[in-house]
Formats: C-alpha cells, sequence, structure tokens
C-alpha cells in the first residue's frame, strides 16, 4: 500500500466558492399570482397529485451562529395528496439549545369563486413534540386542505454549530417546481462546498454577489425508491458545507500581526489526526495496558493474511456485534474487552488493535456505506460524507487486504455488500487520504447435477453445489448463518421442498468463503404416458425475472458481478430413449455486460446440458433496463425448457431387463 | 380508508404472546424470571402497579428479553424505578440504572399529529453470558377504564422459576378477572381493610415462538366500578362500559350553523334514509380527512363536532361523532360503535366486557332492514361497505344512555369476493406472446382500487401490473375503471401488451404454462372467493397436444373448482372456475394445503408437438 490517490468522480461537484453573479427573485409570504392559483398540475409530470411551488433556505451568520429562513409553498392538485398537508420539521435541540426553531409562520389559502380565504394557523394549532434523546418536532396539521389549496409555512432555524452546514436538499417526494438555497459567507469565515446529484451538477444556476452564493434548480421530478436499489438517497441532488478556516483577529493592539488564518480540517491528515485524538478513538490506537494484553491471544497461520484471518475470527467468536454503525468507536477498549459487545467501529477498531499487537500494519478506512447519501466520494476533507469504519491493512507483500470484524460472515478482503464502494478514507499517521477499495472476488455458483432413474422408477436428481465468495455470504446471509439442513433448505428453496432432500451444507474453512451442498431431488414418474419431462436444474439464481417495472429511474444495483456455471448429465434409463431437448443458444445483453450460453451436447446413453451466466459489471444504468429486463426473462425462460425421454416399445423394454438378469 | 389505519388508533390493545399447553419438546430458554407483581386499586380509582423482577440471561437471544421498555403518557405515571445490571459469575456489579439513565422517545407514529405516549428503555449489550437483570418498578394509573393483563410468561423461550399476581382492591370498587389455563387458586386475605388475592405459579416450561393464543397462561383484568377523569360508570356488563362512552360523547354533538343549513340543502328531495346516508357520507369523504390524535382521555373522547367542521379533519373518534351528528341533523339517528379494528386483528372475548378496542366506527340502523355500516376515516369506501379491516366481528353500539354487542357483516356472499379473468393470446416465433384481455373485481378484492385510482399514473400502472400477475407482462394500454354500485366496490381493468417469453421452446415441442392466478391465503381474508378464468390462446404454427387435455370437475366440502381445455384451429381455450368457502374454524395450515392443491391441479405446464 505505497501510494494513495485522489480521486474524482461524475455528478459530484466539488469546489470553493467562486461564481459567476446574478441574481434571482424571492417570493413573498402570502402573496400569491395568478399563474400560482390557476396552476392545476405539474407540467412536467402531469400525473403528480401535488408540487412544490417553490422552496427555499437562506442562510447567513449572526453573532456565531448560523440563521437559515426556509421557506416552502406547495399545491394540492388530487385529494390523494391531502397528505402532504401533514407537515414535520425535525431539529437537534440536545437540551442545550444546539438548534433552534423559531418564528414559524404557517397558512392555507383555498381560491373558491376567485376568491381568496386565507386561514392562518394559530400556535395552538402547530404541536411540538419532543422526540426524544435530543431531537424535538413541530407538526403542523394543516386544517381545510382541498384539491386546489395552497399550503405555505416559513420559519427560521438557528444552529449553534458552524463548523458542519446542514445545507440543503432540492428534490422532493412530489415534483419540485424551484428549489433554491442561499448562503452568505462573511469575510473571515471560509467554506468548501460539496454538491451531488445529477440534476445539480448539470443544471443547477448559480449565482455570486458580496459573498452571497445562490445555487436555484427547477422543474425536480419526484423521487420514489424502487426495488433492486437500496441506496436511491445516494443519487439526490444536495449540497452540504464544511468548515475550512477562518481568519483569526490578532490585529488588535499594538504590534498586532494582521488578521491570521487559521485552517480547519483543510488537509486529510489534519482531519484524521483531530478523529483520532479523542481518548476513545486514540486508546485504540496508542500503547497502553488494553492493547498490550492483546499480545497474549495467540493468532494461528504463518502468513499475515493467515493471521488477520485469525484475528477476525477470534472476534467474530468471542465479541457480539450491538448492529450500530458510526464512525467514532461507542467505548474504550478496556470497556470493550470487558462488554464484549460493541458496534461495528468498536469490533473493527479491536481488530485493528489487535493486528497491530501482532506486528501487521493495519490503519482505519472510513467509508460511505450504500444508502448513506452519497454516490461518489469528494476529495476534500468533508467528514459527514463517512457512515463506517472498516479496517485496511497491510500483507507482506503491501497489498492492500480490507477487513471487518462485525460480520460473521466474512474473512480478510470481503466486506458486507453495502460496503462495497469505490473508495474510503484511511486514517495514517502521515500519509492519511482517500484511497479506493477494490475488492477482488470471483463470486459465482457452480452446479453439477446428475440425473438417473432409481430402483424404485424414480428420477433422481444428484446435485452438487458450490457457492463462492459472495454468493457463499449471500447463501448465509439468507440461511442466517443457521445449520440446521430444515433451516438452510427452506432458505435455499422457496417452494414444493417435500422431494428434495438436502443432505449436506458444508462451509469450508480456508480463505475463500465457499459452501458446498449436496441435495438430491426426486421426481415421480407418471406412469401413464410414455413420457419423461426433465427441467435440467434444480437451483437458479433467478427462478423468476424480479423485475416488473416497465421502466425505471434509478440504475439496477445487483451489489457483485458473478459467473455462474451449470452442468447436468442426464442418464438415458433403459427402455427409454431421447425424444427432444432445448437448443443451444448464446445471448447477451447489447454492451456484452451479461450473458447466457446454453449448450446441449449428446454422447452415447446420455445428454448433457451445460450453462455459462454471467454478470460482468453489478451496476447497470436505469437507460439498459429494458434490455435487462428482456434478458432476463431468456433467461428464466430459457431454464425452464424440459429434455424430454420417450419410453421404447414394451416389448423392447422387456427384453432389455431380461438379457440384464441373466 | 388508508393503510395507515393498521397503526392503533384509540390505544393500544394489549398484545397477547402465546404459548402452546401441549409442548411437544422443550424448548430451548434464553433467559429464567422471577417476577413479583402486585396491582392495587385505590377507592379514588386510582391503581398502584409494582414489579419486581430478576431476569437471567443466558445467550444473546436472550438480550431481547431483558429490554427495558416502559410506556407512560399521562393517565399512567412512573413513580419509581430501579434496576441493577450485573454478573452472576463474577457478582460484580455491571451497571445501576435510574429513571433518567433511560433513554426517552415518544412513540408518536408518522401520521399521528398530536399523541403524548412515550416510551422509556434501555438495550443491555453484551457479549458475556449469563447476564443478571433486577428491576423494580412503580407505577401509577389515574383511572382503573384499562387494567393491564398479567402475563405469567412475558417472552416466549423464557424459563419462568416463579411468578406472582397480588391482586388488592376495595370491595366498594369491586373488581373482575378472567383466568386462562390458570390451574392454582388464589390466596385471599385482607390488607389494609382490602381484599387481597394472590396467585402463584412455579417452574413453567418455556414456550415456544409459535404458539396459539389458547394456549396461553394469563389473568385478564377488569373493574366493576371505574372512573377516568370524572366519568365513572360500571364495566361488569358491556351496557355499563357502553354507558361510560356514552358520557363522554354527550354535547358533542353540537353544529354550527352554516353546516346545519348545508345538510339541510343536500339533502334537499331525498326521501329514504339511504339516500340520506350516501348523500352525506359523501359529503363527509371529500371534505374531511383522517389524522390520529391520542393525548390522555383524548383518546377515548371524540372532538367536538364543531371543531372537526372548523378544520376538516379527525381521528376515528372525531369523524365518526361528527357525521353522526350530521345524520341527526339530516334526521337519520345512529350509533357510534367500538371496534378492534385490523385485518388480522382477533375478535374480542365477548365473555370479559373491558376495553380491548382500538377503533371508531358507525352503525345506522334502519327499519325493516340492515343496518349500513360506515368507516368514516376512509375517503373511499362506499357507504355501508367496511372493508376487511373491521368487517365480521363483534363490536360495542354506544346509544343514548347505554349500548349493546353486535357483529359487523361478515361478506361471505360471493358477490363479495368474485374475481373474473378473461385473455386472448397470440403466440409468436420468438416465444413472445400479444395479449388482450380483462380482470374484474368485486367486493373485497376490489376494496383498494379506488385508492390506486388517486395515485400516479406510473403508480397506478405498477398496481394494475401487479394485479394481473402474469410473468414477462409489458403493459402497452390499459383501463382501470373503478365503481361503487350497490355499495359494493368493484373494479375492472382491460388491457392490452406483450408477455415476453409466454411459453418454451424444445426442437420438437413447445411448452405453456397456463399461469392461473395462484390462490393465496391473504386473498381469503373473508374464507371465500370466486375466480372465473377464461384464456384463449391462438398458436403460431400447427400443434397438437400431446397428452390428452384436462377436463374436469372437482367437487370437495370446502371447495369446488372446474378446468375445462380443448384445442381446436390451432387454438387452445381454458376455462376454470373455483369457488371457495372455507369454515371459519379451519387452521391456515389446511386452507394452505388446499390452495396447494388446487394450484398444483391448475398449473400443470401444458406439453404440445410442433406439426409439419
Amino acid at each position: 500500500m505505497k501510494t494513495f490517490y485522489k480521486f474524482l468522480l461524475s455528478s459530484c461537484l466539488v469546489g470553493t466558492l467562486t461564481l459567476i453573479t446574478a441574481i434571482a427573485q424571492d417570493i413573498k409570504f402570502g402573496k400569491y399570482s395568478q399563474e400560482e392559483i390557476d396552476l392545476s398540475s405539474c407540467e412536467y409530470e402531469p400525473d403528480a397529485a401535488a408540487v412544490v411551488i417553490y422552496e427555499s433556505a437562506s442562510s447567513y451568520f449572526v453573532g456565531g451562529n448560523l440563521h437559515t429562513d426556509i421557506h416552502f409553498r406547495k399545491k394540492v392538485f388530487n385529494p390523494s395528496a391531502t397528505d402532504i398537508a401533514d407537515v414535520t420539521i425535525s431539529y437537534y435541540h440536545g437540551g442545550k439549545s444546539i438548534e433552534i426553531i423559531s418564528g414559524l409562520k404557517a397558512q392555507i389559502v383555498n381560491f373558491t369563486d376567485g376568491k381568496e380565504e386565507v386561514i392562518k394557523l394559530s400556535k395552538k394549532e402547530i404541536f411540538e413534540i419532543d422526540a426524544g434523546n435530543g431531537r424535538k418536532e413541530y407538526r403542523i396539521t394543516f386544517p381545510n386542505v382541498q384539491p386546489g389549496s395552497i399550503l405555505e409555512y416559513s420559519y427560521k432555524k438557528i444552529d449553534k454549530y458552524i463548523t458542519f452546514l446542514d445545507g440543503w436538499s432540492f428534490q422532493n417526494r412530489i415534483p419540485t417546481m424551484v428549489s433554491k438555497y442561499s448562503i452568505d459567507i462573511p469575510e473571515y469565515l471560509d467554506y468548501r462546498f460539496l454538491g451531488q446529484g445529477d440534476n445539480f451538477v448539470s443544471r443547477a444556476k448559480k449565482t455570486q454577489k458580496n459573498g452571497k452564493y445562490e445555487w436555484e434548480l427547477t422543474n425536480l421530478k419526484s423521487i420514489k425508491p424502487e426495488p433492486y436499489i437500496s441506496n436511491f438517497e445516494d443519487y439526490l441532488d444536495k449540497i452540504e458545507f464544511q468548515l475550512a478556516g477562518y481568519k483569526k483577529d490578532n490585529s488588535q493592539g499594538y504590534g498586532g500581526t494582521g488578521p491570521a488564518y487559521e485552517s480547519v480540517m483543510s488537509s486529510w491528515q489534519e482531519t484524521a489526526d483531530e478523529l483520532t485524538s479523542s481518548d476513545k478513538f486514540g486508546g485504540f490506537l496508542k500503547n497502553n495496558a488494553s492493547t498490550k494484553s492483546l499480545k497474549e491471544i495467540p493468532l494461528e497461520g504463518t502468513s499475515s493474511v493467515e493471521r488477520m484471518a485469525s484475528a477476525q475470527k477470534y472476534i467474530q467468536e468471542n465479541f457480539e456485534n450491538s448492529r450500530r454503525v458510526g464512525i467514532f468507536p461507542s467505548q474504550t477498549i478496556k470497556e470493550l474487552l470487558g462488554s464484549k459487545s460493541g458496534t461495528k467501529a468498536d469490533l473493527n477498531l479491536l481488530l485493528l488493535a489487535m493486528l497491530r499487537a501482532n506486528n501487521i500494519s493495519a490503519y482505519p478506512l472510513l467509508i460511505s456505506s450504500k444508502g448513506n447519501g452519497r454516490s461518489t466520494l469528494v476529495q476534500y476533507p468533508f467528514i459527514t460524507q463517512f457512515n463506517q469504519l472498516i479496517i485496511v491493512a497491510e500483507d507482506e507483500k503491501g497489498t492492500a487486504i480490507y477487513l471487518d470484524a462485525s460480520d460473521k460472515e466474512l474473512r480478510p478482503g470481503y466486506l458486507s455488500l453495502d460496503n462495497h464502494v469505490e473508495g474510503g478514507f484511511v486514517l495514517m499517521d502521515n500519509n492519511s487520504g482517500l484511497m479506493p477499495i477494490q475488492l477482488g472476488h470471483r463470486s459465482g455458483v457452480f452446479q453439477m447435477v446428475n440425473v438417473k432413474l432409481n430402483e424404485q422408477n424414480e428420477m433422481t436428481f444428484d446435485n452438487v453445489v458450490r457457492y463462492s465468495d459472495y454468493d457463499a455470504i449471500q447463501f448465509r446471509n439468507n440461511s442466517k448463518g443457521s445449520d440446521d439442513l430444515e433451516e438452510v433448505k427452506k432458505a435455499m428453496f422457496s417452494e414444493n421442498q417435500d422431494n428434495i432432500n438436502l443432505l449436506e451444507v458444508n462451509v469450508k474453512s480456508g480463505p475463500r468463503p465457499q459452501i458446498d451442498t449436496k441435495f438430491t431431488v426426486t421426481d415421480k414418474m407418471d406412469e401413464s404416458t410414455n413420457l419423461i419431462y426433465l427441467t435440467p436444474f434444480k437451483y437458479l439464481k433467478y427462478k423468476e425475472n424480479p423485475f416488473k417495472e416497465d421502466s425505471r429511474q434509478f440504475p439496477v444495483d445487483f451489489n457483485y458481478s458473478f459467473s455462474d456455471n451449470y452442468s447436468s448429465i442426464i442418464n438415458i434409463p433403459d427402455g427409454f430413449e431421447l425424444d427432444d431437448f432445448p437448443e443451444s443458444i448464446n445471448i447477451a445483453m447489447p454492451d456484452g455486460n451479461s450473458k447466457l450460453l446454453y449448450s446441449v451436447t449428446q454422447m452415447e446413453g446420455m445428454i448433457k446440458i451445460s450453462a455459462v451466466f454471467e454478470m460482468k459489471n453489478s451496476m447497470i444504468l436505469a437507460s439498459d433496463y429494458k434490455d435487462l429486463k428482456y434478458f432476463l426473462e431468456m433467461v428464466t425462460s430459457k431454464f425452464k425448457e424440459p429434455v424430454v425421454l420417450k419410453r421404447i416399445a414394451m416389448n423392447l423394454s422387456e427384453n432389455v431387463s431380461q438379457a440384464k438378469s441373466e | 380508508m388508508k393503510q395507515s389505519l393498521g397503526l392503533l388508533i384509540l390505544m393500544a390493545i394489549p398484545l397477547f404472546f402465546s404459548l402452546s399447553a401441549q409442548a411437544q419438546k422443550e424448548e430451548k430458554a434464553h433467559s429464567i424470571l422471577e417476577m413479583q407483581q402486585v396491582t392495587e386499586l385505590n377507592e379514588d380509582y386510582s391503581i398502584n402497579l409494582k414489579t419486581t423482577q430478576s431476569l437471567l440471561i443466558l445467550n444473546k437471544d436472550g438480550l431481547g428479553h431483558g429490554v427495558i421498555l416502559i410506556h407512560y403518557d399521562k393517565l399512567r405515571k412512573i413513580q419509581n424505578f430501579e434496576a441493577t445490571i450485573s454478573s452472576p459469575l463474577t457478582g460484580k456489579v455491571i451497571k445501576k440504572l435510574k429513571l433518567k439513565d433511560l433513554n426517552d422517545v415518544a412513540t408518536i407514529s408518522d401520521i399521528s399529529v398530536m399523541d403524548d405516549s412515550r416510551v422509556k428503555y434501555f438495550e443491555i449489550n453484551t457479549g458475556v453470558f449469563p447476564i443478571k437483570v433486577e428491576t423494580s418498578l412503580e407505577m401509577k394509573y389515574v383511572g382503573n377504564y384499562y387494567m393491564p393483563t398479567w402475563q405469567v410468561v412475558p417472552k416466549t423461550h423464557q424459563k419462568v422459576l416463579s411468578s406472582s399476581l397480588e391482586l388488592i382492591y376495595p370491595e366498594s370498587l369491586g373488581i373482575r378477572y378472567k383466568t386462562q389455563n390458570i390451574n392454582v387458586e388464589p390466596e385471599t386475605g385482607q390488607v389494609n381493610g382490602k381484599t387481597k388475592l394472590k396467585w402463584t405459579l412455579e417452574n413453567l416450561d418455556p414456550q415456544p415462538s409459535d404458539i396459539d393464543e389458547e394456549d396461553d397462561l394469563f389473568i385478564r383484568l377488569g373493574p366493576k366500578k371505574f372512573s377516568l377523569e370524572g366519568y365513572a360508570s360500571e364495566m361488569d356488563s358491556w351496557e355499563g362500559l357502553a354507558k361510560w362512552q356514552s358520557q363522554l360523547n354527550k354535547g358533542k354533538d353540537e353544529l354550527p350553523g352554516p353546516l346545519k343549513a348545508e345538510i339541510k340543502s343536500m339533502v334537499v328531495g331525498l326521501e329514504s334514509p339511504e339516500e340520506k346516508i350516501a348523500r352525506l357520507y359523501r359529503y363527509l369523504q371529500e371534505n374531511y380527512r383522517y389524522v390520529s390524535i391520542q393525548l390522555g382521555i383524548g383518546g377515548w373522547m371524540p372532538t367536538g363536532a364543531a371543531e372537526v367542521y372548523k378544520y376538516k379533519y379527525g381521528d376515528c373518534k372525531g369523524l365518526s361523532n361528527l357525521m353522526m351528528a350530521i345524520l341527526k341533523e339530516a334526521g337519520v339517528p345512529s350509533n357510534y360503535t367500538i371496534v378492534r379494528a385490523g385485518q388480522d386483528a382477533k375478535d374480542i372475548d365477548v365473555d370479559f366486557p373491558s376495553n380491548q378496542f382500538n377503533h371508531i366506527i358507525l352503525k345506522v340502523p334502519l327499519e325493516g332492514k340492515d343496518p349500513v355500516w360506515l368507516e368514516c376515516t376512509s375517503t373511499l369506501l362506499p357507504p355501508g361497505f367496511l372493508g376487511d379491516f373491521t368487517m365480521n366481528r363483534h363490536v360495542l353500539v354506544v346509544t343514548e344512555d347505554g349500548g349493546y354487542l353486535d357483529k359487523t357483516p361478515d361478506y361471505s356472499d360471493l358477490r363479495y369476493n368474485t374475481v373474473l379473468h378473461e385473455a386472448n393470446l397470440d403466440l409468436d416465433d420468438l416465444g413472445n406472446a400479444r395479449i388482450k384481455g380483462s380482470r374484474s373485481f368485486q367486493g373485497l378484492p376490489a376494496q383498494w382500487f379506488a385508492s390506486a385510482m388517486q395515485q400516479s399514473e406510473t403508480e397506478k400502472k405498477k398496481y394494475v401490473l401487479n394485479k394481473m400477475n402474469l410473468k414477462g407482462l409489458v403493459i402497452d394500454q390499459y383501463e382501470l375503471n373503478v365503481a361503487k354500485e350497490n355499495n359494493i366496490p368493484s373494479a375492472e381493468i382491460s388491457y392490452q401488451g406483450i408477455v415476453q417469453q409466454y411459453f418454451q421452446n424444445t426442437a420438437k415441442r413447445i411448452m405453456i404454462q397456463p399461469q392461473f392466478e395462484p390462490l393465496e391465503t391473504d386473498m381469503l381474508s373473508n374464507n371465500c372467493i370466486k375466480l372465473q378464468d377464461r384464456i384463449s390462446i391462438k398458436a403460431h404454427r400447427n400443434l397438437e397436444p400431446e397428452a390428452p387435455l384436462l377436463d374436469f370437475l372437482q367437487e370437495e366440502e370446502n371447495y369446488k373448482s372446474s378446468l375445462k381445455m380443448s384445442f381446436s384451429d390451432n387454438t387452445l381455450t381454458m376455462d376454470r372456475t373455483v369457488e371457495i368457502n372455507f369454515p371459519e374454524d379451519m387452521t391456515k395450515e389446511d386452507k394452505q394445503q388446499v390452495l396447494k392443491t388446487i394450484n398444483g391441479l391448475h398449473n400443470k405446464t401444458l406439453f404440445f408437438k410442433k406439426l409439419d
């Protein structure tokens, strides 16, 4: 691990604040234009039941606090959208007024026969709720909501902490016609901003005047979650801020040196130093009684990767995971060694301490897991972009090995699926920075089937199926790590398990996650017909096409690429002949990413079906969705096609059996 | 009715954990419990509840048993709490907890605008076992309207060494209880001039996680005389409970002048009560929306009709009360009706009058006819149709000065449970098929279509596609029509499109899966359904069926089904009917078995030989 490179990816915009000039117009609370009154549908999303006509947030600094004036105006088109009239404003009070909401105003306007009827909401009608653990909420329930109603509310939010600013999200579950955010930054403060999202990058209107910056987006579509993307939040249009530095006023008094610039987490190293300086975090990294005590836990193996696996296994077997995540440890190493239960960060930092105690180089690696609201990392030290902590260690050759002790199924070099991200922030003594994460794996399912007639006159399928790498991890997740064959069987086969006999599930030890299974399936012969229909494979990755919708907004995320290899040998029983079989085909998606090779070979007394099913890239663009859907339709359909065996005339079969018994 | 109604609306129904009396095998214990509970009723109707317990957690699956969870609100106050977590191995105290050490959150739901119920909680995180958690909790309930059930074995996979309930009450107020599977008699005695009953049970085996409520051990408690915030009544009959509700409702039905005038003009020319109900219910649906409000006694007392009118929103109590007042103004009397709602909710225990409810509907009695039931939180249901949220169960009807138990309709007639399907398919050389068809739904199967109609075009299409249940279907064009003729919801979809890879090929054959909609238990919330399908498939080339085509009629005790297939002019025609009528006491497993049999029989792959 000699080099760490900084990288910048598409649909992600970072910069210091230098923008072009122009001025946008704001709207006034309670004043409605004729266009707004007449508006009866959303032009670019005609079936929307409601829209955000206008939303804005305007931030400025007053005495070291950040004030933000927030204003929403929404319109209802259809009765089904009246739920937009239940508004929750959530903020973090923390018992110390860390955030305050003030000046909350709300009103609803209905227009009957061109007459404006305004109902202003009184304090009594706005409910304040203590949501617990420092969070508070205001809940506004607008009365008299009907199609045509315009709802409007505004408030000021005051924030004491100004290192990280909330910024603004530009999209909503309903279409948003205008959304803007502005911030007035005084000359003595310096912020970095981070914008993301296709719309934000490609078409946000930016203006700047006298230290005031503004971003405006118009005609934004509504956003909705879709299957096969756990992380649609990662694609939203939004902007965030982090303090980069400020001017210290040293000029007062005689001999002042003038304002001095103090940078704040301006480099990755500075950020790393700040993160690891706390007692809790630092305690895992430094030499102390607790970290020294780890030396007494013997690690097996000779190579460093074997010893990493041994340390990881020790934590997996002796510690519980409290299922919480975060980039900071929740307890000291001493407390963790006592409670034997910790968060992902706790457990991984303990792993790090164990590795270091055994002279293996290891570093904390901060990542932004899928679904954390960030599809690409920014190359500036924006600390809020990270939400989980894993470990990167070095083997003898200096190769980076990724580790996570919080998931019992993982081994060195393997991360849970929502951790399959492009890069992370490694915390080192001197070389902290972003590094790409490259997970080598050869995921896939290898299936061998042998079909023959048994003594009870049933067709039996002897199946040997090996799941490798992420297919193995997925297998264990599906069966919840159970070793109970009945439980595993339920997880493997969704329906019709009566004729399946799961004989063996063997979780292999060794560097790669691999699971070998053996099972038999028996198909009763239908004595009334002279034909046997046999579908060659009993395990299928996709028994049915998981995609039903005809279009899609977000990419499809399969989480990992794979290559499956199936083969089935059908022994033609005495008294039968091969009558019919599926045709060999070779199909692929137009971009060549996914393919199915299906071939049939006839041999003496048997027929062999082979299939290779491959997905080279786990992320499929929304624009390729239709191709993907049709491709999977072809794949699932192909695997339903049978081999047909036909009984040879009766007397002949008798001859054969007689011949044998003699 | 919004789907979100599934959330609790009136107040939480106590959840019953269940266990099996005929435990075939010893269940594994994740924790061992000793518990003493003292429930003392005071002359002022308040209750002091004291629970002392010692829990030994044996493994990580038992950690859930150790979660400290205390619900409280204005009517249920926490007096005192202490807990000690220690290691029995070392004898060391790991943590001492006071009330202030617990996390505190509002249990407010996303849809609730006003709610004062909160919960204090603490989760234990440890990887070292066993671990001991000793807690002592004192609560005060300000009224005895609701008395918590004593659950002898609170968790499944929990071994109970001993568990006791002391019930102390003044004779002047009295108390009622109902035991289930409790095979010991209580000790009786006197404390401070009050009567004391004490049950002690020991050495109870762990319960499996999938057990029936009938097999559980508990004592249900209820008051005789009760009072809550100044309203008193007696609960030894359903009438007494209803009477209390009628006191709460008094004076809530006053309507403002403009609404009275509006009602008058709306019912002009309408003669029958049915017409008036339909018109006024439509007014309610078009002008008011449902929100959830739960605040102290607000959990049972409706918001006044005038206030709901002003804001145009209300909860189930407020909306039902307003509708009752509106109907009264139009000369149609109706009754506020209390129900335990929920698609899967069990019917109430009719033998034990007590608060077992969570929702309000309206009953409109009609002379010489069946009453009309109104779900006042729904903006979409036809008048008189309740849907599976409140159908077929016992309800408490509140009258002017009392009330009675009644039962909501079960909709077991087939006109409430029918799905018809027709489709014509044309196969092509690539394995695809052009399809044109229609599906119509009547009654319960149609109950959610009205809400789908209100969705955006994209969502609506998704819903329709989902209802088609046809693999590979891509819809080009469709039309959805929703109606509520005769107050029964109905929906019809006509559509055309392509079915990708509808059939499979080998060198000599083609295979077709009939793809009749498979029957599933959730289609039978009502225990009956009728499906009728007529599918015709025109082949792209000359074919002949490999085996004789199915043609049968099956008549069994709880269902009939028929399937008739024929093939001529290269066209396969399939006619199917299924009529199911399950008895109410049939087990889920038995139902599933029947459905599996039918699905298997109807959806066999069909083989055709390619000719020429």
